[in-house]
């Protein structure tokens, strides 16, 4: 996974555009991108609570499904039903929005083997082919993406002459 | 999508409980090379002996560079693993992924490796840790919990800088 700074500066990017086609995206609706971009990371609950403890009471598991396109969508479920009826479907539409950037831009890291992972769990298990464009750990990804959200703010704030809350 | 309050919980408990499930589902997945899905830290360290020969992917801590070691871990388990055929500097610290043989006496023999320096992984924790403040300071800016609806909804006047802050200082006691 890249660091977490750039799938959202990725992800406010691609919202800030988006809302100059889409004239009802607003703040919120950027965060709400943003929010989606970070869910795949969610697997860091290992941290917290390691799955080999709970494999330990032999019963296999693994956190890896936040990172697919099966779990992280039931993430942005459960997201989904906790907001208000009248924002829950636009904001289901973002948060896979911001979850899609993120397993794009997962799915181009340098990988030992040359393949990813599996992406598209549960509907396939196949580890696609990585192109290998940056280390997760690479300074440059999150520069680039600095200098794009950048840009776009700047654009966004003089042409719009709409305020977007950084 | 779910107009009632306890529609709403019926719905979420049902989520969280598919989420579980997918957690087990997955855990219970065997590699398969076929997928491009190899045996990795968890399958070496668990059984180690079934794997040798086959084409593994596992990573870890560089602990020694000469002779090259990496240590595996897997919850609480480690294992040592003596890593050949790498011609690229290494230093203690560094993360290293390997893709290569399993050989007996706990080697493995690299095809590729993959290395990430031990100082790219301070600035990985630190930018993330900036990024998640940046996201939840905007979540706290501009969306609150309505009570009364139980329920998340957009502010319709975004929080200020000094709101925002008098929110984290009150433990999001005024929502």
């Amino acid at each position: 996974m890249a660091d977490l700074l750039t799938h959202v500066l990725v992800a406010y990017t691609v919202a800030i555009v988006l809302s100059w086609k889409f004239k009802w995206i607003n703040s919120a609706h950027v965060t709400a991108v943003m929010v989606g971009s970070t869910l795949p990371d969610l697997t860091r609950i290992g941290l917290l609570i390691d799955p080999a403890s709970v494999e330990n009471i032999g019963i296999p598991f693994s956190y890896s499904p936040l990172h697919t396109m099966g779990g992280a969508m039931v993430s942005v479920l459960i997201i989904s039903t906790l907001v208000r009826v009248k924002h829950a479907k636009i904001t289901f539409i973002l948060l896979t929005l911001g979850l899609l950037s993120h397993l794009a831009l997962d799915s181009l890291i340098i990988s030992a083997s040359g393949h990813s992972y599996a992406i598209f769990w549960p509907i396939s298990v196949y580890n696609p082919p990585t192109p290998g464009l940056y280390l997760s750990t690479d300074m440059w990804p999150a520069l680039l993406a600095g200098s794009s959200a950048l840009c776009v703010w700047l654009i966004d704030s003089r042409v719009h002459s709409r305020s977007q809350n950084i | 999508m779910f107009h009632d309050v306890k529609t709403k919980m019926i719905a979420i408990i049902l989520f969280l409980c598919i989420l579980v499930g997918m957690f087990i589902w997955y855990g219970s997945l065997s590699p398969n090379p076929n997928l491009n899905h190899y045996p990795g830290d968890k399958e070496i360290i668990n059984d180690y002996d079934s794997h040798i020969g086959e084409i593994v992917e596992v990573g870890g801590k560089v602990i020694s560079t000469s002779p090259l070691t990496i240590e595996v871990k897997y919850g609480t388990e480690t294992m040592d693993l003596f890593v050949s055929g790498v011609e690229e500097e290494t230093l203690e610290g560094d993360r290293l992924t390997v893709f290569g043989t399993l050989q007996e006496d706990h080697t493995v023999t690299a095809t590729r490796i993959v290395i990430r320096p031990r100082i790219n992984y301070l600035y990985m924790y630190v930018v993330s840790f900036i990024a998640a403040f940046w996201v939840l300071y905007r979540i706290v800016s501009q969306w609150r919990w309505n009570r009364t609806k139980k329920a998340l909804e957009i502010r319709e006047r975004p929080l200020k800088f000094k709101e925002v802050l008098s929110i984290f200082k009150g433990g999001f006691s005024n929502g």
